[in-house]
């Protein structure tokens, strides 16, 4: 085989042939047996490569991979992180809920009925509780007084209203769990 | 809802995939089943393999397919897991591939000669020249496979075997004339008979 005509030859291989190569690789084979050989063999390869097409997958072969890929299910925990971490945000949002409303509504109990609370719990003989409630107590008392002051009576935190605020915070509170337990139950379904 | 995946790209439902979403892996796998299980075939020569190997290709697209940027074709991304795959698979087992079991190839081929002579000497001309292909070592056999059969260009099969392009061309060159000798021979070796 000459070098250059190897070089048309691989150029033909790759369909980049041009019409005055061409026509130079046939003027040149019909005195050179040996590249009319090899081009015969080339384009025999050409032509085979062809003729071969994609040899259809067996029947089953998709039904036997999803199998496998519905019992793996890799990447179902990912919805079980995100349903974790928005598990994890409410309870954050719940718990601080909660712990506001022990401060406000503890403190203000202690500041209202401190009175009342600390008879009951000297009456129990709880001296040690009842040493320490007391300057809480007298705090909380201090800090809803002022509150008082400030606001000119706005939240008039007297023990009646002091009641009614807890009612009110109470029935929030059970709303949003309502509201928590059906957006729970409807992911569930999802 | 499946109707409106196969209108989707590939990186979009690799992503669906991701997320968890079945349905738009099986349109992906209907997508390439045939891709996939053509370039195992030819790798391994065995239907049954074939078909064993290619469906675990299927579970390491699945598996990695977080990992699929579209810098890459799919079809690049899941005929380099194909071939990394069953290069692996020959290393473990240690078989090397068999020769002769050819019937898939040649079942693939267009039986539209005009006369049963022709038809003959096509599928004659067919089987020596899947005979020669199957005969060729992998990093030969791989290439031209991928150029010539399943069409894919130099910089995919680059993408591919992770070879740089000057090295596929050199490799595609030499496979050609190894399979243009074998060719030539075999006429020969026949004229001579």
């Amino acid at each position: 085989m000459c070098d250059k005509n190897l070089d048309l030859m691989m150029k033909y291989m790759d369909g980049g042939l041009d019409d005055f190569e061409k026509m130079n690789l046939e003027k040149h084979m019909e005195v050179c047996e040996v590249c009319a050989e090899d081009f015969a063999a080339y384009s025999q390869i050409l032509q085979g490569f062809g003729e071969m097409e994609l040899t259809e997958a067996p029947e089953g072969f998709a039904e036997g991979v999803m199998a496998k890929v519905t019992e793996l299910d890799l990447y179902a925990p990912a919805k079980a992180k995100e349903s974790r971490k928005s598990k994890v945000i409410d309870g954050l949002i719940f718990t601080g809920f909660g712990l506001v409303a022990a401060v406000v509504f503890g403190g203000g109990a202690l500041a209202l009925f401190g009175g009342e609370i600390l008879g009951w719990v000297y009456g129990a003989g709880l001296y040690g509780i009842a040493s320490f409630l007391a300057p809480v107590a007298e705090a909380c008392a201090t800090v809803v007084g002022n509150i008082n002051n400030w606001s000119g009576n706005l939240f008039d935190l007297s023990r009646e209203t002091m009641i009614f605020y807890s009612a009110a915070f109470l029935a929030v509170f059970a709303a949003l769990v309502a509201l928590q337990v059906h957006m729970s139950r409807r992911g569930a379904r999802e | 809802m499946k109707l409106c995946y196969t209108e989707k790209t590939d990186y979009d439902l690799a992503v669906m995939v991701a997320s968890g979403n079945h349905d738009a892996f099986n349109v992906l796998l209907e997508r390439y089943k045939n891709l996939v299980y053509s370039v195992v075939l030819r790798m391994i020569n065995d239907k049954e393999e074939a078909n064993d190997q290619a469906q675990e290709v299927f579970i390491k697209i699945y598996r990695h397919i977080e990992k699929y940027k579209p810098d890459y074709k799919f079809s690049t991304w899941v005929i380099r897991i194909a071939t990394n795959h069953v290069i692996d698979f020959r290393r473990r087992s240690k078989n090397q591939m068999e020769t002769g079991n050819l019937d898939d190839m040649e079942e693939t081929v267009a039986a539209t000669a005009p006369s049963p002579e022709d038809a003959y000497i096509a599928k004659e001309q067919t089987r020596m020249l899947t005979d020669a292909v199957e005969s060729l070592p992998d990093m030969y056999k791989l290439p031209i496979v991928l150029y010539h059969q399943q069409g894919l260009s130099y910089q995919e099969i680059s993408d591919v075997v992770g070879e740089p392009i000057s090295k596929v061309k050199n490799r595609l060159f030499r496979a050609r004339k190894i399979l243009k000798e074998n060719l030539v021979s075999i006429k020969r070796g026949e004229s001579y008979v």
